[in-house]
């Protein structure tokens, strides 16, 4: 199973190619960063959402059960990778 | 009740985002599909939106913001498109067949909406006013120009955004050629017209038009009317001679005719019997966009232009008569012999 800073980098750059944001490298994306709200971190919105919860469930087999967890699920991209590895089957 | 084309914004397979067109001639084009010389989009579209934005969206939404820089804010916005957002609407259909109908993006879906230029643009320009998008084959534009000419009639608008977008696709491409209607031997547009051959070139474009009920500029150019019809058997002179008489015009009085001939015999012999009918200069355009639904759209600014600048493109002109003033110009383009579309500017 890969580190958390691993896997950190590794959402990086499926969050660049799967929102299509041409203009940042995965070094430019402040892992603790939010990554929704006006003017903060990537600036994301709800159907960046959408595609976030798609990406886990694609690419980590996770399926995200409770809604309402989404918002601190997704409210970083470290706290994304917790929640890949606190979930992902062995 | 009179329309102005106040301003005009196009992005085609000619450099006409900038003008440059004018300056440095006729772009050259040896495959079959005429893709768009495309601006750099951030120059007047947020770059948060832009990645988002499928290649359509942003062809429609530069030529907007284009024209209405040049022009002023709509009241409404009307947009013809013959295919609409295909290449999102392709991909969203091969993303269902791939995950089994699971787990699909959602960014496809809302981008292939036939409609999601309009609002896009409506919404990039605070426009909150009558939005419409008319999908009728080869008169979309002409239609969308008849709603807008309707709506400055009946005072519900003083200045409409109206335009004429579609984009080439490769599934749009091989599907259509196996109707044989693209040429197979990589002619280039410079010879589109030369022999006798079946097929002619793809093309796409983006072409916007600020319409207004009063000139904003002192070289005003006037949309004096549009008529379609659909007949496989029309005859085509008494129908523009009927046309020009419900505009108090005669055949005469055109001293200039753009045609939307593209190199395909069977398609072109169309125009015939109207270009022999008169002395008329005569203009091509589809060496320097391509066929597509809403070409048209192309042929109106092309015309708003000679109107303009009172001078013909030289890549552009088929015949050239002793007219040399130009103030009436008649636009038609058919499809299939069966879809036709006369619209006339004036000076």
């Amino acid at each position: 199973m890969k580190s958390e800073e691993e896997l950190i980098n590794d959402l990086k750059a499926q969050i660049i190619e799967a929102l299509s944001i041409e203009d940042l490298t995965p070094a430019d994306i402040d892992a603790d960063a939010p990554l929704f709200g006006d003017g903060e971190g990537l600036n994301l919105d709800s159907i960046d959402a959408i595609e976030l919860v798609l990406l886990i469930e694609k690419q980590y087999h996770i399926h995200i059960d409770d809604p309402r967890t989404r918002r601190t699920i997704l409210a970083s991209v470290r706290a994304m990778a917790k929640f890949i590895l606190e979930n992902q089957k062995e | 009740m009179k329309a102005y084309i106040n301003a005009h914004g196009i992005i085609s397979p000619q450099r006409t985002f900038d003008g440059a067109f004018f300056e440095n001639g006729l772009e050259e084009y040896t495959q079959p599909q005429m893709h768009c010389i495309e601006p750099d989009y951030k120059e007047f579209i947020n770059p948060a939106k832009l990645r988002r934005m499928s290649r359509i969206l942003k062809m429609g939404l530069g030529a907007a913001s284009l024209c209405v820089q040049r022009g002023t804010q709509p009241d409404a916005i009307v947009i013809g498109s013959g295919f609409g957002c295909l290449a999102d609407l392709e991909k969203f259909q091969y993303a269902m067949k791939a995950e089994n109908e699971q787990l699909l993006s959602p960014t496809p879906f809302v981008n292939s909406s036939h409609n999601m230029i309009s609002s896009q643009i409506a919404i990039a320009l605070g426009c909150n006013g009558y939005n419409m998008t008319h999908f009728h084959a080869a008169l979309s534009f002409e239609n969308a120009l008849l709603d807008t000419l309707m709506l400055l009639n009946s005072g519900d608008a003083q200045n409409v955004l109206v335009g004429g977008i579609d984009e080439i696709t490769e599934q749009l491409f091989s599907i259509t050629d196996k109707l044989n209607i693209w040429r197979k031997d990589n002619c280039s547009n410079k010879n589109l017209f030369e022999g006798t051959h079946r097929g002619t070139l793809m093309g796409e474009g983006a072409a916007f038009f600020i319409i207004g009920t009063k000139p904003n500029n002192g070289n005003p150019v006037q949309i004096t009317g549009t008529h379609t019809f659909i007949d496989g058997n029309a005859d085509i002179v008494s129908e523009a001679a009927d046309f020009l008489g419900t505009l108090n015009l005669t055949i005469a009085d055109i001293d200039t005719m753009i045609l939307g001939r593209n190199g395909d015999a069977e398609n072109d012999c169309v125009y015939d019997a109207l270009e022999n009918c008169c002395q008329a200069n005569i203009v091509h355009y589809k060496h320097l966009c391509g066929e597509y639904r809403t070409s048209s759209a192309f042929a109106m600014w092309l015309g708003a232009n000679i109107l303009q600048r009172q001078q013909i493109p030289q890549c552009a002109i088929k015949r050239k008569s002793g007219k040399n003033n130009y103030s009436n110009i008649l636009i038609y383009n058919h499809l299939n012999g069966t879809e036709h579309a006369f619209t006339v500017l004036s000076k």
